[in-house]
């Protein structure tokens, strides 16, 4: 099983976009129950399925950026670590569906669900070893596709 | 009079030295400081015209410090300012202001009006009327050291983040290397790839830096608010925490007015220049540019444009090296109408957006953003600081216009040619 950062992200690179978007899908949905908003589950259960269109991910996408934009910590104002494992649990979500140029969606994903992990333990007050924990979840998660 | 007003009063009477008589007595009344505010140009309110927003500034001046002033005050033909005038100004001084400095660009007599407005915020926040967002903000940051309330294990835990992304150790505490990286609460809150992008770019160019655990917030909440007092502790924070780890630069992170209040504030704030060179990081990029240590390989094909942060172009003077760093990475891109030195703030500088009231009013005056980018037409628009960045955001998302907002040291961090971590030299 892999175990570090950079083997991950060049087999995440490697993946076909469909089988990116759904492992994507995984990272995100891992750490759903960190966000209160329901408008995350719909775009995780979209880009999860293989058969979805680029319609439909475009509509999500949409949907998501606005949820990111409204979950910012705004300049000057208390960051309240709960609500930013929140945001970062939506920028999971939008990675899902929004394709970035030059950039693996898996990879993004992971990455925000990192640190919504890491808000989240901040918040928490605890230790700060959540983002590894979060990363060796990813890695299994991974190694379980390639097993498929 | 309260004794809250009177304080205020005197903070006014404080702020009204050479440079605030001289900009009062030679105002012609011409208006044109209307036209450059985009407070103004979007709602067409006349009270927007920002030498308008400084009239209780004005009045005390006039009324203490002239004669025809004196006279007209002894035989109560002018009103006095008072806790009615500073309470109706207060959302004309902090609301419908960001400090954006464009209306001082105009004015013919060159009065630097974003100054004035800078020094009636201290009266108005000595006399209580400065925005609840702002005051809390201010405390935080005298409490805790960050405007939003970020503390040394919040910078830690995203320090981990970075690293296990990376790959690369974030170095903190060191003495003796060359540079002392800043960032912003915004930047540890909201985009870790800012410190992604600085840890990746510092290795490719071989050179020794450092965060430093009590001085690691470059904001100044003392500059947007106006308190001198709490502006010169902010600065003196960092000042030590440089000269404790001897530091030969100190570099400004992606934020606008962190800029100003350090670059070009901070000496006079704390009464002596410093032992080190301030530097935003788009020069330090653009210094590594020029000496052929950023090697960037692959060019964006979306067309890109550039939104200059006023603190950093208008009021900071630093307007080519982002451009020089965009030709690196981008292959089409296009500037915004009135891009450089008069480009058209975002709405949320000068602590607007910590302003919740000010909202509705800042999405308005966004308009003049989304004409300028539906006039370049961009598919990417480019930034360098992180609220001006939100505030993009925020104004896209309630204009409905789809296009992705960046910031130009991550960008560039993306186009890095990835090569094995050279060796740091040993003279650093």
């Amino acid at each position: 099983m892999i175990s570090d950062d950079r083997t991950f992200r060049s087999a995440l690179e490697a993946l076909s976009p469909i089988a990116q978007r759904q492992l994507a899908a995984q990272f995100a949905a891992a750490v759903l129950p960190l966000s209160g908003d329901t408008r995350l589950q719909a775009a995780i259960t979209t880009a999860a399925r293989s058969d979805c269109s680029v319609a439909e991910l475009a509509r999500l996408a949409m949907m998501l950026r606005g949820v990111v934009v409204e979950s910012y910590s705004s300049c000057g104002s208390e960051c309240d670590w709960h609500a930013q494992a929140g945001h970062f649990a939506a920028r999971a979500a939008l990675a899902c569906v929004q394709p970035h140029a030059g950039r693996s969606q898996a990879w993004e994903a992971a990455m925000a669900a990192r640190m919504a992990r890491t808000s989240a333990a901040i918040a928490a007050g605890a230790g700060t070893d959540a983002s590894r924990d979060e990363a060796q979840q990813q890695y299994r998660l991974f190694a379980e596709l390639q097993g498929r | 009079m309260s004794a809250t007003t009177e304080r205020g009063l005197n903070a006014l009477r404080g702020a009204i030295n050479s440079h605030v008589a001289s900009y009062f007595a030679s105002c012609v009344h011409c208006g044109l400081c209307a036209e450059a505010c985009l407070f103004y140009t979007e709602t067409g309110d006349p009270r927007y015209t920002p030498i308008y927003k400084v009239e209780p500034l004005r009045r005390l001046w006039q009324q203490e410090y002239t004669l025809l002033g004196r006279i007209g005050r002894w035989l109560r033909l002018t009103k006095p300012v008072d806790d009615a005038m500073l309470e109706k100004w207060q959302a004309l001084v902090y609301n419908s202001c960001t400090l954006c400095g464009r209306c001082s660009m105009v004015c013919p007599v060159g009065n630097d009006i974003a100054y004035l407005i800078r020094q009636l915020r201290e009266g108005m926040s000595a006399a209580g009327y400065a925005p609840t967002g702002m005051v809390d903000a201010t405390r935080r940051t005298v409490e805790v050291g960050s405007p939003m309330g970020v503390r040394l294990p919040a910078l830690q835990a995203q320090m981990r983040h970075v690293e296990a992304e990376t790959g690369i150790a974030i170095p903190i505490d060191q003495p003796d290397v060359e540079y002392l990286v800043l960032l912003s609460s915004m930047e540890v809150i909201n985009f870790p790839e800012y410190l992604a992008a600085i840890a990746r770019i510092m290795q490719q160019a071989g050179k020794r830096w450092t965060l430093c655990s009590t001085a690691f917030e470059a904001t100044n909440a003392g500059i947007q608010i106006g308190q001198s007092d709490l502006a010169r502790t902010i600065v003196q924070r960092i000042v030590d925490g440089a000269e404790q780890l001897r530091v030969k630069t100190v570099i400004s992170p992606e934020c606008g007015h962190a800029f100003t209040a350090l670059r070009w504030e901070g000496p006079n704030l704390i009464g002596r220049p410093y032992r080190f060179e301030v530097l935003h990081i788009l020069e330090l990029l653009d210094q590594l540019r020029r000496d052929g240590l950023l090697r960037t390989e692959g060019m964006a094909s979306a067309r890109m444009s550039f939104h200059d942060p006023c603190q950093i172009a208008r009021r900071g003077g630093v307007i080519e090296p982002q451009r020089n760093l965009m030709k690196m990475v981008a292959a089409d891109f296009v500037e915004l109408p009135d891009a450089g030195r008069m480009n058209w703030c975002c709405g949320g500088g000068g602590g607007n957006s910590a302003i919740e009231e000010a909202h509705p009013l800042r999405m308005q005056a966004f308009n003049v953003k989304k004409r300028q980018l539906e006039a370049a037409a961009p598919e990417t628009l480019v930034t360098a600081c992180a609220n001006c960045r939100i505030t993009l955001e925020e104004g896209l998302e309630h204009h409905h216009l789809d296009l992705p907002v960046v910031g130009l040291t991550e960008l560039i961090a993306d186009h890095l040619i990835c090569d094995p971590a050279p060796e740091v030299s040993d003279d650093q």
